[in-house]
């Protein structure tokens, strides 16, 4: 069952599977395919799947691609949201250690980062051996981190330089164990499936699943969504209807800073990203200052300024000063390296905003809007990227759901590349 | 080009998701089929659960691929799996289907009215209850605004991130927040049993 209680679907019948691929097949011969569809909702698909791409990275992140993981010997951080750090030598973990391959490269990465994170920690005795670990849910989360539920019995937070791991459920006496995962993210072990709640009220959480990721966010107090600066000793926990005492008991998941990733320096404009980037739901990121500002980019009066950031080679997003929702911020996984420029970042608001690639080759990126009149504008390139912005004029767009048109000018395509 | 070629290219093809689409955005077929075999059961399962019929469904899954093969040289990928993204696609069809066919009678016609219970085995009992908590999710979704919709459809049914929903959409973070805590409110409602 999922949050709205929808059964389970059917798996898919071979006869169906074959028929259907039938009529792909024979669509795709098809110069205008489903052309009877009214047009509104053709541009509405077109609109979907032009912006859709940029889910499939961040569903699919196991913590990037650019980042080794630390060598060797090199000294890791082990620490717990509420205990001191400590430090535990790495010890790389052998292939025979790693969980069987799920067929999906990503959550075998993530997979193999919790795996490593406990048995370089020490605390593998806790857990089931690590070869039998699957995982059961694998879920992106923001940018860059991604929630693995782990053989339908404990979660792993993935963060693009340190893996959180929940204890396996111990056997309480409400069967229920709440964990804290990060300062902004909870886990709940329910490996009994008894009925819990968090919270109190109409805004109060309640699930029967033996594992459930909670953020703070999720739970309110007076209507404002809990951060990690809340207290957590008025948040009560409930199983089956009886008292399970607070948030305030909750454990510390096992953390471990695996990745050396340079954190934010103090600078005018670093207090300028790490104020927008406060404005985010403290779970988003785990870690907000490992995103790096690396440029600015002027609206020069025809569109918002807006900060570029990016986490190493993980990750890329930015600031846009919004004129509806004041100061913006929002990120994507960094593409893989192409020769061409490619769209990563889209944002509509009270503004228009679009990040892509700028590879070398690329001599100039400029934008107006999709209808209306609009001289272009110049967007800024930075860093390998191109940022660029307008005010939003209208509520028209085009037909195919773009409301900018970006034109990437490179030596070999003079003409421009419409993104 | 025979279904069975597509199946072999299945068993033959290593290939992660993002080398099979830009094989298929150069016209590769196989490669095309390869990407149907290896995501139409995800993607049948997510029509079934917003449709609530396997014909439709079945159209949806059809609709899907289609519009993945006809946009297939606009998409990129910047991680290895397209099957998020052929899950929102496939969310798109289904709304268009039922918005196309005239969704309360042609839902009310699939679905069902709420059946009586004329069996107590629990195997019965408990599919009824399916059909209506189906019937009555689809329907709660019926009275959701437009944008409050397509955020319940892919955070709450497709259960992607809400990150990745705002980029969808194109619309902040906070917004999508702002929507999903109205409309589960507002489900809060409607659906009294499913959403607490």
């Amino acid at each position: 069952m999922n949050e709205l209680g929808l059964p389970p679907a059917p798996p898919l019948p071979p006869e169906v599977r074959e028929r259907a691929l039938r009529t792909v097949l024979d669509g795709m011969d098809s110069p205008i395919g489903r052309a009877s569809r009214p047009a509104p909702y053709a541009a509405a698909a077109a609109s979907l799947v032009a912006v859709a791409a940029t889910i499939v990275a961040a569903l699919s992140s196991g913590g990037g691609p650019g980042e080794p993981l630390l060598p060797a010997g090199t000294p890791v951080t082990v620490v717990a949201p509420t205990i001191a750090p400590t430090v535990e030598p790495v010890e790389p973990l052998p292939a025979s250690d790693l969980p069987a391959p799920s067929g999906d490269p990503a959550t075998d990465t993530a997979l193999a980062r919790c795996a490593a994170a406990v048995v370089r920690s020490g605390r593998a005795a806790e857990y089931p051996p690590t070869t039998q670990w699957q995982s059961t849910n694998h879920l992106g989360t923001g940018a860059v981190e991604s929630q693995l539920t782990v053989d339908d019995s404990f979660g792993c937070l993935v963060t693009p330089g340190s893996v959180a791991v929940s204890g396996v459920a111990a056997d309480t006496a409400t069967g229920v164990q709440v964990v804290r995962m990060s300062p902004g993210l909870l886990v709940v072990l329910n490996p009994q499936e008894r009925r819990f709640t968090v919270g109190s009220g109409p805004q109060a959480w309640s699930d029967t699943a033996r594992v459930t990721f909670l953020p703070l966010s999720m739970l309110q107090d007076d209507g404002v969504p809990l951060d990690s600066t809340d207290s957590l000793a008025d948040v009560p926990v409930t199983v089956d209807g009886g008292s399970a005492g607070t948030l305030q008991d909750a454990v510390p998941a096992l953390t471990v800073v695996d990745r050396a990733l340079p954190h934010r320096a103090d600078s005018p404009q670093s207090a300028e990203l790490a104020a927008c980037l406060a404005r985010l739901p403290v779970d988003v990121y785990t870690d907000p200052e490992l995103w790096i500002p690396v440029g600015r980019h002027d609206g020069g009066g025809t569109g918002p300024d807006a900060i570029v950031a990016r986490i190493g080679d993980i990750a890329v997003g930015y600031c846009v000063d919004d004129p509806g929702g004041g100061p913006t911020f929002t990120g994507a996984p960094l593409p893989a390296p192409g020769d061409r420029p490619q769209r990563i970042l889209a944002y509509r608001g009270g503004s228009w905003a679009l990040l892509i690639t700028a590879p070398p080759g690329v001599t100039r990126v400029e934008a107006r809007p999709a209808i209306g009149p609009g001289d272009p504008q110049p967007c800024t390139m930075v860093d390998g990227l191109a940022l660029c912005t307008l005010d939003d004029d209208g509520p028209v767009s085009a037909a195919d759901g773009q409301d900018m048109l970006v034109t990437a000018f490179t030596e070999a395509e003079p003409q421009g590349i419409v993104m | 080009m025979s279904t069975e070629e597509g199946v072999a290219g299945v068993a033959a093809a290593p290939d992660d998701d993002h080398t099979l689409w830009a094989a298929a955005g150069n016209g590769d077929r196989q490669a095309f089929t390869a990407l149907y075999h290896r995501h139409a059961d995800a993607v049948w399962r997510h029509a079934h659960r917003l449709t609530g019929s396997p014909t439709a469904a079945e159209d949806v899954l059809a609709a899907t691929f289609l519009t993945a093969w006809r946009r297939r040289s606009d998409v990129r990928f910047a991680a290895d799996s397209a099957r998020p993204w052929l899950l929102a696609v496939a969310g798109n069809e289904a709304r268009t289907e039922r918005r196309r066919s005239g969704r309360h009678e042609r839902l009310a016609h699939r679905v069902g009215a709420a059946p009586a219970v004329r069996d107590h085995s629990d195997a019965v009992v408990a599919q009824i209850d399916d059909r209506r908590r189906l019937h009555r999710v689809l329907a709660a979704l019926d009275e959701l605004s437009a944008d409050h919709r397509a955020v319940v459809e892919l955070c709450m049914i497709a259960e992607l991130p809400q990150a990745d929903t705002a980029r969808a959409l194109g619309i902040p973070e906070a917004t999508v927040r702002s929507r999903i805590h109205r409309a589960r409110a507002r489900l809060r409602v409607l659906l009294a049993e499913e959403v607490r």
